[in-house]
């Protein structure tokens, strides 16, 4: 077992090192060797991991520093390392291509090197057992994907993600180290062992744990970097990047809420009340979107919400000491964790080869690719279903569950928990129709209709392995969502747990069969002198794009019902030829989204600190010496004042 | 020699030093301030070959011919040689303090110093006199300080750090002679970095600020490869 | 012994460097001169029992923190050597070095190694004091040495503040010498000796000294308020010197409060003491992170950082972590080394230090850009870089005694790394209008830059066996346990 463990990491440091011996080697050899290579490290981790589920933890030591490093695969472990591996596989399948569309050569080497060391850290993060080891690998897993943010760095918008990027991430590092230093100083050891602390430290140490996990999965209001840096990237890694890294900061919270013993009932509360406004808020913030991928991260947050949503219900009903609904409430969280990272690997893949393919993010420039982009829009299609929780797709399994134990909620006796749930209920029902919602303009806005510019008209289909690595995704969304009643029933009897789902396996058979049937129906007996012409324009010439529905315009409605969070500004600027205002000469008119976190929550201290820095600049640079001088002269007088209290 | 008329002598020549300094601290005219200076070293040396007298310790000695050379000849030689070359004879601008709140913030120096070393005094167990010494000595050390940042002139502000130095050694004097080596070495320490100094603020002409002001229009010149 | 053989090669060194007309000679010697130091040192390490006794009376003596100084001093100056062979002939080419001051710099540079070596080895405190001020003058000789009016302001300042800050150090020897003579009638300042009778000395006398010592010696690594001229010297000066100003010279004043810290911290007013470090330390790390906040002068932020550092490396002798912080100071030296060199060379590229001006660098100086990257993702203590570790160990020390003191300082820490990727990325992708062209970079500008991140990756994840011991030895004579 150890062994394949070696294997996996040399693997990945071959696969890290190689491009870079071939930096400015323009062949493509030596990059897909080294994805080939990732793609071997990707499966042997998945076989690891599938035995480590069936059988017995692994626990060895890797030494760093001069330190010892504990490591241990357990079956939480394994399921996330089998999430890494199967999105890092379709990744490296899709990047064959997609790596090659860079002009720089050495860009080229670069992006394959760094995802290798990117998935390599993610896979040590999930496996760390030791309080150092993890912050090691963490920091790591940071770095890599801050410098893959970084990677588009001519542009100015890639540079602002990068620091934004950066600064939150570091921002949460920092509460991690805190909350990693709490355990450790009280625990006397740094692999991971039951924290128990009195009620206020470890309330501190949850709420430090909550934001530094927080920042990195997303969860508002700490969320405002994936807006900026999934656009920013490159579309594969932002198919890691919210596929998987944010999940590893999920697990990285699950883990830890293991560990802290006399867990409080608030903790839960609070994290389902995030939870809860993550899934609403982004939702409603994705649907306004018209940037593709920035759509497709708040998507991102609104599933980090609901994954969430299930972990504060399962700390609640572990509260309440009713452990199989809580079970059901864990399962439900990182099976939708795991449907998650399938789907949004998927859309950020196929929204990647569409970017691509038409030259920019912003969707009103799109349209009509279904045309020429079969398959592509094809793949989408299936993400887009699976996101907006449809049967029989494996979105639906893993909500449905979670509404379940919502269900359930009537076990707990407490009036106003009971409220809470109930509430957090009915917004999670929006939030899963607002995101169907979301996903029909986007579908729809994107692939239908009329080309709105040249780019989408003269769009090509993506080359063959940018459209096998979502493939993959989106049969295994299909399959497990087919058969998720097999699979987990399964699960259900290795872990003692019961859930009743429907199955889905006789509701899909049976509804394929219909549409089959009615296909062939209205093939054969429908009207058989069918037409084509152009849809009936109520007597215009010919239609154009300009014509067509707007992702704006979708999405209208929504702003107005949801105003009072969009805050939008509307800003009318016409000058005249006259000075009464009569004769319209231009005008200007748009509309703004105010950015509430940005403009009152992230700026506020920001510029206070700036403030502070600047005064203090100010006083160490003067020109002259003299004032150095007597800031040293009132220093000395001041020690002396304190050597003169303390010496006695 | 009369050990009383040695305690009488040391009290006159600390009054001395401290008059000396205050003469410092008011005048303008940089003539006279290096003199003053010289006077003030000579000093500090009549009380070393004091304690010579009084111990019989020949580092004593050594210590006074050394400070007689170095203090009294060869830095105001240098001093006068910078002056000279600097075409500067007054310094009358000052900064944060006027001469008259220059002296009485000396006064305040002197007290506080007092203050302060009453708190260990029990430790060092020195006799009044010795610990009067010591408390000089201090405050020298900090009027010292006071005049580099209140005096404009770089030349000023080097005869401030020469009083402070003096003062450092008036404090060895009364706490214990240090070896012969360390003294001598730190000497030339001095000289060295009085010589530095002296041809740094040669380099920067008379004060800092004008100085800054002839710069802006070099300003670029640093630079002058990113203006191609 | 030693000292006749380092005195000989510093002679013949200088002699060649006097009567040699090429400056390649000039800078071959410099470089045969650090390494022959780094060959000594490092033969008496492994071969001797320490300490050594290299001057009658003790008064030099070397014992493994010594060497281990002497070291690191090396490692710098033989860099920076190689690194100033390609540095200095551009300079002087763009006429930016005065060719009158070249025998001044290679002399101020052999000098500056000499007494740094003497600063190390001094055991007399009072010794250590007179060197530590010769530093002093060789540094700003040094910086002065590179042909404008502002260096000279950054000298001025340099020498002005860190010797009358000195003397107040001086001060505080005499205490000491006086209160050494209470306990067996000799007065001594010889740290050894010190060291065994600390606990006998009255402690109050102790402490009273040790603030003293403390000012000149946190002027002299540039602690908060002292700091002043660390900026603009260290921004000034030309870039090998800088390195060797970070790396090396602020290392006295660290070393120094060590041995003053270690004398004390046994005795009843240790916990003073340490109050006392701790709040400079705290102090220095918040207004150097705050100021390096929207810095737009690469060196000056490079500069800030120093003065952070040292800040935090004060807060681990406080805490009494001295085995992290000896780390420490290693990885801080290699670190600003190589920040300083690839700055150099980015200078040369543009010639100038300022976002804005820096143009272009990502693509034209690649190799200074991966430097400057590295050495930055280094120094705000990323994990694969040496600064991960003790950073991690010196801030658990730091929550053990004081949670809220912790969750400070990992602020401004915060700050600090915030503030330095936004500089980093800001030059590294600024792009310019119209098409620069390539400046030519010596080979020898780019081996050092390249030796050390080849160090600083294998340091990062390796902790030899070697190093682990020789820090375990120093840490247990320092403290004891």
């Amino acid at each position: 077992m150890v062994l394949l463990i070696t294997a996996v990491f040399l693997i990945l440091l071959l696969s890290i090192v190689i491009p870079l011996i071939g930096l400015k080697l323009k062949h493509s050899s030596l990059r897909k060797i080294s994805l080939i290579l990732i793609m071997l490290a990707c499966l042997i981790s998945i076989f690891l991991s599938l035995q480590v589920l069936l059988g017995k933890d692994i626990s060895f030591q890797i030494f760093v520093s001069g330190t010892a490093f504990s490591m241990l695969i357990d079956s939480l472990a394994a399921f996330f390392i089998i999430i890494i591996s199967i999105v890092g596989f379709c990744v490296s399948i899709y990047s064959i291509s997609y790596a090659e569309h860079f002009e720089s050569v050495k860009k080229r080497n670069f992006l394959v090197s760094l995802m290798a060391l990117f998935i390599l850290s993610m896979m040590f993060v999930v496996i760390s057992h030791n309080l150092l080891g993890f912050l090691f690998f963490w920091e790591l897993m940071s770095i890599s994907s801050f410098l893959l943010v970084l990677f588009d760095y001519e542009k100015e918008e890639t540079k602002k993600a990068g620091i934004f990027y950066f600064v939150m991430t570091q921002l949460g590092t920092i509460f991690l180290i805190f909350s990693f230093i709490l355990i450790y100083i009280n625990t006397g050891t740094l692999d991971f062992t039951n924290t128990s602390l009195s009620p206020f430290l470890s309330s501190i140490l949850f709420i430090t744990l909550a934001i530094g996990f927080g920042t990195k999965a997303g969860m508002v209001p700490f969320h405002k970097w994936l807006s900026y840096a999934h656009p920013a990237s490159p579309s594969s890694i932002s198919a890691l990047m919210s596929g998987v890294m944010i999940k590893v900061a999920i697990y990285g919270l699950i883990r830890f809420l293991f560990i802290i013993s006399q867990q409080q009932l608030w903790w839960g509360i609070a994290i389902l009340i995030f939870g809860t406004i993550s899934a609403l808020l982004g939702i409603i913030y994705a649907l306004k979107e018209q940037d593709l991928k920035r759509l497709l991260a708040y998507s991102s947050i609104e599933n980090i919400g609901i994954i969430l949503i299930s972990i504060g219900l399962y700390m609640i009903f572990t509260y309440y000491s009713l452990p199989a609904i809580a079970l059901v409430a864990l399962f439900a969280g990182l099976f939708h964790a795991f449907n998650h990272s399938l789907f949004k690997s998927l859309l950020f893949m196929t929204a990647g080869s569409v970017v691509n393919a038409t030259h920019t993010k912003n969707i009103e420039k799109m349209g009509g690719l279904v045309k020429n982009m079969k398959y592509t829009s094809l793949l989408f299609l299936i993400g887009a279903i699976s996101i907006s929780a449809l049967p029989p797709f494996n979105g639906f399994v893993s909500e449905l569950m979670i509404f379940q134990v919502f269900f359930k909620s009537n076990s707990i006796s407490s009036p106003l928990i009971k409220l809470i749930l109930m509430i957090s209920m009915s917004l999670f029902a929006l939030t899963s129709a607002l995101a169907a919602a979301c996903f029909v303009k986007a579908f729809g806005i994107v692939f239908l209709a009329v080309p709105r510019s040249k780019e989408a008209k003269e769009a090509k289909e993506a080359d063959k392995f940018m459209l096998v690595g979502p493939a993959i995704l989106a049969i295994l969304c299909m399959v497990i969502g087919v058969f998720s009643f097999q699979i987990l029933n399964f699960i259900g009897e290795k872990a003692g747990v019961s859930f009743d789902l429907p199955n889905l396996l006789w509701i899909s058979i049976g509804t394929f069969i219909i549409g089959v049937i009615a296909y062939l129906i209205i093939r054969n007996i429908g009207n058989k002198h069918s037409r084509v012409s152009e849809t009936w324009g109520c007597g215009i010439n010919s239609q154009n794009s300009k014509m067509e529905y707007t992702a704006s315009g979708f999405s209208e409605p929504i702003v107005t019902i949801f105003s009072s969070i969009y805050q939008p500004k509307k800003i009318n600027k016409p000058t005249f030829y006259d000075s009464k205002g009569v004769i319209f000469k231009e005008g200007q008119a748009s509309l703004s989204l105010i950015k509430f976190f940005e403009e009152y929550l992230y700026l506020p201290p920001l510029k206070m600190v700036h403030y502070i820095s600047e005064k203090l600049y100010k006083i160490q640079n003067k020109i002259d010496l003299d004032s150095f001088i007597l800031y040293i002269f009132l220093t000395i007088l001041a020690l002396l004042i304190i050597v003169g209290v303390v010496i006695r | 020699m009369n050990p009383v008329l040695i305690d009488e002598l040391l009290k006159i020549s600390l009054v001395l030093l401290v008059i000396l300094t205050t003469i410092i601290i008011s005048r303008r005219n940089l003539v006279s301030l290096i003199n003053v200076y010289s006077l003030h070293s000579l000093v500090l040396s009549f009380i070393a070959i004091l304690f010579f007298l009084s111990e019989g310790n020949y580092t004593f000695l050594f210590a006074a011919a050394l400070t007689i050379i170095s203090k009294s000849v060869l830095i105001p030689i240098l001093l006068r040689w910078t002056k000279w070359h600097m075409k500067i004879f007054t310094d009358i601008e000052y900064h944060y303090l006027k001469p008259v709140s220059s002296i009485f913030v000396s006064l305040l120096i002197i007290i506080f110093s007092f203050f302060i070393f009453s708190k260990i005094k029990d430790y060092l167990g020195l006799s009044s006199l010795y610990y009067f010494g010591v408390i000089i000595g201090f405050s020298l050390v900090m009027i010292g300080f006071m005049i580099i940042f209140s005096r404009r002139k770089i030349i000023v502000k080097i005869i401030g750090y020469l009083v402070m130095e003096n003062g450092v050694v008036l404090l060895s004097l009364f706490i214990g002679e240090m070896p012969l080596l360390i003294e001598m070495m730190v000497l030339m320490d001095l000289l060295v970095l009085v010589a530095i100094t002296c041809i740094l603020g040669f380099g920067m002409d008379s004060s800092m600020e004008e100085f800054h002001k002839k710069l802006n229009p070099f300003h670029n010149w640093f630079n002058r490869r990113a203006k191609k | 012994m030693i000292l006749a053989i380092i005195i000989i090669i510093l002679l013949a060194v200088s002699l060649i460097v006097l009567f040699s007309r090429s400056r390649k000679t000039m800078n071959y010697v410099t470089v045969l001169h650090s390494l022959s130091i780094i060959l000594i040192y490092s033969y008496l390490l492994l071969r001797f029992n320490l300490p050594i006794s290299v001057l009658k009376n003790n008064y030099l003596m070397l014992d493994a923190f010594s060497i281990y100084e002497i070291l690191i001093a090396g490692i710098i100056f033989l860099l920076a050597a190689i690194y100033a062979e390609g540095y200095i002939k551009s300079l002087i080419h763009e006429k930016e070095f005065n060719k009158t001051n070249i025998k001044l710099f290679y002399l101020s540079y052999n000098f500056l190694l000499f007494s740094m070596v003497l600063v190390f080895s001094s055991n007399n405190l009072a010794l250590l004091w007179i060197f530590a001020e010769i530093t002093t003058i060789l540094s700003a000789t040094l910086i002065v040495t590179l042909n404008a009016k502002e260096n000279i302001v950054a000298a001025m300042k340099y020498v002005f503040i860190t010797s009358t800050a000195m003397l107040f150090s001086f001060i505080g020897l005499i205490f000491l010498f006086a209160a050494s003579k209470s306990v067996n009638g000799v007065s001594t300042l010889n740290w050894d000796v010190l060291f065994s009778i600390s606990q006998q000395i009255s402690p109050q006398l102790l402490f009273f000294s040790f603030i003293f010592m403390f000012i000149g010696f946190a002027a002299k690594s540039g602690i908060v308020p002292f700091h002043t001229w660390l900026p603009p010297s260290h921004s000034k000066a030309a870039s090998d010197v800088s390195a060797l100003l970070s790396g090396v010279v602020l290392n006295i004043g660290i070393y120094a409060i060590i041995r003053m810290y270690v004398l004390i911290a046994p005795t009843s007013m240790g916990p003073a003491a340490s109050i006392i470090l701790m709040i400079f330390g705290i102090l220095t790390v918040a207004v150097a992170s705050l100021s390096m906040l929207v810095r737009t002068n690469l060196k000056k932020l490079i500069a800030y950082s120093s003065v952070e550092n040292m800040g935090f490396m004060l807060i681990g002798i406080a805490l009494g972590n001295m085995f992290w912080v000896l780390y420490y100071i290693l990885a801080h030296a290699l670190v600003k080394a190589l920040l300083f060199f690839s700055a150099g060379i980015i200078h040369r590229q543009s010639g100038s230090m300022k976002a804005g001006n820096i143009k272009d660098i990502l693509k034209l100086q690649p190799l200074a850009c991966f430097g400057l990257i590295i050495g930055s993702i280094a120094i705000i203590g990323t994990p694969l870089f040496p600064i991960f570790f003790p950073k991690f160990y010196i801030l658990t020390s730091l929550a053990q005694s004081s949670l809220l003191l912790c969750l400070l300082v990992l602020f401004f820490l915060f700050v600090a790394a915030g503030s330095f990727i936004w500089l980093i990325i800001n030059l590294t992708t600024f792009q310019g209008k119209e098409k620069i062209e390539k400046y030519r970079i010596y080979l020898s500008m780019k081996i050092p830059i390249i030796i050390l991140i080849v160090i600083l990756f294998i340091l990062g994840v390796y902790f030899p066996q070697g190093l682990q011991n020789l820090l375990k030895i120093i840490t247990l004579k320092l403290t004891g346990n």
